[in-house]
């Protein structure tokens, strides 16, 4: 094992393990983030989120397995990794009687930033967090919304190539939600690699470019939305309805290549489909040449939640 | 860059924890609250003292009485607030869920300390210049000897410094609330303790005056700092200890700075008998320090016995090396070398310094002759070595649970108990009135004296020492070789 590997990832975790007595929380994990991506981290409560995200920001330790951040190993040089990292837990906590500009050069100094380069860093992070014209309020005095921008500011002082951002959104209104997605994907279009839970899965489906979904301490699914779509459905799921006659069209259908489990649903058909854009684009052609006048043609849309449900059982550890 | 830019500049390299701390306090209620109480309150004392001066018809200097007025105010407030305030700045990292964030910083736990100490420093010095008036006034009032201003002031800091670092290692121990609470108790009713000593100490030096050139108040003087200092000192790589991650090395730190606290006191012995003489201070010394390398070892044999994988790739790749590091390394059975390596320092010191007496020479305590002292001594090396290596091999924690640790520690403390207690309730219940009155083995106590009168064989103990140490070969060996079959730096 060498000290820097898989530098092309911005995190790695390779079958890590981690048992509280005989209590297994993770169990063999594995899955990527690269830079510049986004990745969901999704599970029920008790799935074992929070713990492989202290172990990825080195707060734990596995008990077997390894995991990178930016190259550097959390086991061989767990300092390293937290030059590259920036965490932002779910409980963060914030010094009584403080100021955000002095919570936010107390950690500027605690990163070892010292004359300019902490000021400068001090006003990029508050104009990226719109925080400047609250720079001499008390924390106690902050909403939620702006305690967490106040969180994410701190964790971007030293300006870490990887995120980890555990359920940032918990507890935000509507408009605060919205701008902390925006933040978030301006981090990654700045290359940064971030690795995000949240149990609002509408709000991580505009945002991620991947998901590893975690149930009972193993992963039960990740790549792209697309590619576990794909591992879960072969098949594209159909709704259609003509003016043709049910029957015919039923037929009709039955004669055509990559279409099966043909049955009526509510005033038109259902069926699998097995076939790319060009296919379908077929598909359609052939109907309305047989004549079959199609009025729907309704490829199921499938988001975030329908992945999450189809990859979990809600069991709980 | 002018001469004051330059000092200016220097702030940027203050411990990051101090300014915060220190900008925290003085916002905060705790520290304004306690300074103007402080402050009223000395006001209050200082006008009735004068006050009630004032009616006497035979005038008197009133320094005196001013001084410890004011003096009890302040130390009131560096022994009893400062240290207090101290554990609860501790505790609010771990209750406000910003140790994490302060860990994944570029902070060392030892940044951490060291901030916090300061931080009490600085508070404390806060209340030292404010006082600085008071004694200036209670010189001018008359009678006040300087003498104990300068050494008392000076002193006053260091035992503050102290405490504030025995409430801040003692606050990393616990981190649930309730814990805490306990913790607080213990913490306040030793602050009190304190603060009424050192008045009474001050009051006493005030009203009677001391002469430093005394040795016997330079050997007071000297044993309060060195107390002071290894306390402090101790219960600072506590909290170092106990802040780093239960995965990197907790242990070597301990060990080096209670190994460094042994030499400290056998130093300590020899420069008490160099200074009044006395060679009572080659036995009685050695032999606290004995207790103290045991209470430390206590903790360290009870350590699990993997290196830890954190650990393991911070050996250095010489051989040579690693089996120097061995005793110094996590790990119960390289705990009972590290012991055992203590230990022997202790007894070869001893032999080294009472041997060149001759077999026939006085100790000069109680009559003791020196054969009479190295056997006792050896005595209380064998009991230490019982009471820790004979649990720690039966109940040895080769799991990786924290639980089995605890487990282990009970049992120490449980044969010291046990051994005391077991051989007189059967005396007891046999009527066997020698057992009966705690006369027997287990009682390292009555074993100890019987050996200073020569009236006993302490062989038996001698022997039993040396099975202990058997029963740990096993595991030390094991532990040696864990330590070079380790991966090593990479």
């Amino acid at each position: 094992m060498t000290t820097t590997e898989r530098t092309d990832h911005a995190l790695c975790v390779k079958n890590v393990t981690k048992r509280f007595g005989d209590f297994t929380a993770v169990d063999r994990v594995s899955f990527d983030v690269f830079p510049g991506q986004v990745c969901g981290f999704i599970g029920p409560n008790g799935a074992g989120k929070t713990t492989t995200m202290r172990i990825a920001s080195t707060l734990d330790m596995p008990d077997e397995g390894e995991v990178f951040v930016c190259g550097s190993s959390v086991l061989v040089d767990p300092r390293a990794v937290r030059r590259q990292l920036g965490f932002m837990p779910d409980a963060y906590g914030a010094y009584p009687d403080t100021t955000v500009e002095e919570y936010l050069d107390f950690f500027a100094r605690a990163y070892s930033l010292r004359g300019k380069a902490r000021k400068k860093a001090l006003d990029h992070v508050t104009d990226f967090t719109g925080l400047a014209p609250l720079g001499g309020k008390l924390i106690d005095g902050l909403s939620k919304g702006m305690r967490q921008r106040l969180c994410l500011a701190k964790t971007l002082l030293h300006d870490p190539g990887f995120l980890i951002l555990d359920e940032p959104a918990a507890g935000l209104d509507p408009r605060a939600r919205v701008e902390l997605r925006e933040l978030v994907r301006a981090l990654a279009d700045m290359g940064k690699g971030v690795l995000i839970s949240s149990h609002i899965l509408s709000e991580l489906s505009s945002l991620v470019d991947s998901i590893s979904v975690i149930e009972s301490g193993r992963i039960q699914g990740a790549g792209t939305v697309e590619e576990i779509l794909n591992q879960l459905r072969p098949h594209m799921r159909v709704y259609l309805r003509c003016l043709a006659e049910t029957d015919l069209v039923e037929r009709a259908l039955l004669e055509l290549p990559g279409v099966s489990g043909v049955h009526h649903e509510k005033s038109g058909l259902a069926f699998d489909f097995d076939g790319d854009q060009q296919a379908i684009a077929k598909l359609v052609a052939k109907l309305v040449a047989d004549g079959l006048s199609p009025i729907e043609f309704a490829p199921e849309s499938v988001d975030l939640e329908d992945v999450f449900l189809s990859l979990t059982e809600g069991v709980v550890q | 860059m002018s001469a004051l830019s330059k000092v200016a500049s220097l702030e940027e390299y203050l411990n990051p924890v101090l300014v915060k701390e220190v900008r925290q306090a003085l916002r905060g209620k705790q520290f304004k609250g306690a300074f103007g109480f402080t402050i009223v309150i000395s006001l209050i004392v200082a006008i009735w003292v004068v006050l009630n001066n004032a009616d006497s018809s035979a005038w008197q200097p009133v320094g005196p009485d001013f001084l410890t007025g004011v003096w009890s105010c302040l130390t009131i407030a560096v022994i009893g607030f400062i240290p207090m305030a101290a554990f609860n700045a501790m505790g609010a990292e771990f209750e406000e869920n910003t140790y994490d964030m302060l860990v994944l910083s570029h902070m060392r736990p030892r940044h951490i300390m060291l901030g916090k100490l300061l931080a009490a420093g600085v508070q404390a010095m806060l209340y030292f210049s404010v006082f600085g008036f008071f004694v200036v006034f209670a010189f001018l009032l008359g009678g006040v000897d300087l003498t104990i201003v300068l050494v008392g002031l000076p002193v006053l800091a260091i035992v503050s410094l102290a405490l504030s670092s025995v409430a801040l290692g003692l606050s990393t121990l616990a981190r649930k609330r309730t814990a805490r609470v306990g913790l607080m108790v213990v913490l306040a009713a030793a602050l009190v303790g304190s603060v009424m000593g050192t008045i009474a100490m001050q009051a006493a030096a005030t009203q009677t005056g001391f002469d430093i050139a005394l040795p016997e108040v330079q050997a007071g003087l000297s044993s309060l700092l060195i107390a002071a200092l290894a306390f402090g000192g101790l219960f600072f790589v506590i909290g170092v200890s106990r802040l780093a991650h239960e995965e990197e090395n907790r242990s070597t730190g301990l060990r080096l700075f209670g190994f460094t606290l042994v030499l400290v006191g056998l130093g300590w012995a020899e420069w008490m008998y160099s200074h009044l003489g006395g060679l009572e201070f080659l036995v009685a010394v050695p032999t606290m320090a004995i207790i103290v390398a045991t209470v430390l070892s206590i903790f360290f044999v009870s350590e699990r016995e993997g290196l830890g994988r954190r650990v393991e790739t911070t050996l250095p790749n010489n051989k040579a090396l690693r089996l120097f590091l061995v005793p110094w390394l996590p790990g119960g059975a390289r705990g009972a070398l590290w012991l055992v390596g203590a230990n022997v320092t202790i007894l070869g010191f001893v032999f080294w310094r009472l041997g060149a007496l001759g077999a026939l020479g006085s100790t000069g305590l109680s009559g003791l002759t020196v054969p009479e002292a190295l056997e006792a001594l050896t005595t209380v090396v064998s009991y230490s070595l019982i009471y820790t290596l004979l649990p720690s091999a039966l109940f040895s924690n080769r799991s990786r649970e924290l639980k089995r640790s605890t487990l282990v520690r009970i049992m120490i403390l449980a044969s010291f108990v046990l051994g005391l207690l077991v051989p007189s309730i059967v005396g007891f219940l046999l009527d066997w009135s020698t057992l009966a009155y705690f006369q027997h083995y287990g009682n390292p106590f009555w074993v100890f004296i019987q050996v200073v009168d020569g009236d006993i064989n302490a062989k038996p103990v001698w022997l039993f020492a040396g099975f202990a140490l058997a029963l740990q070969l096993p595991r030390i060996v094991r532990s040696v070789t864990e330590v070079f079959r380790a991966s090593g730096r990479v």
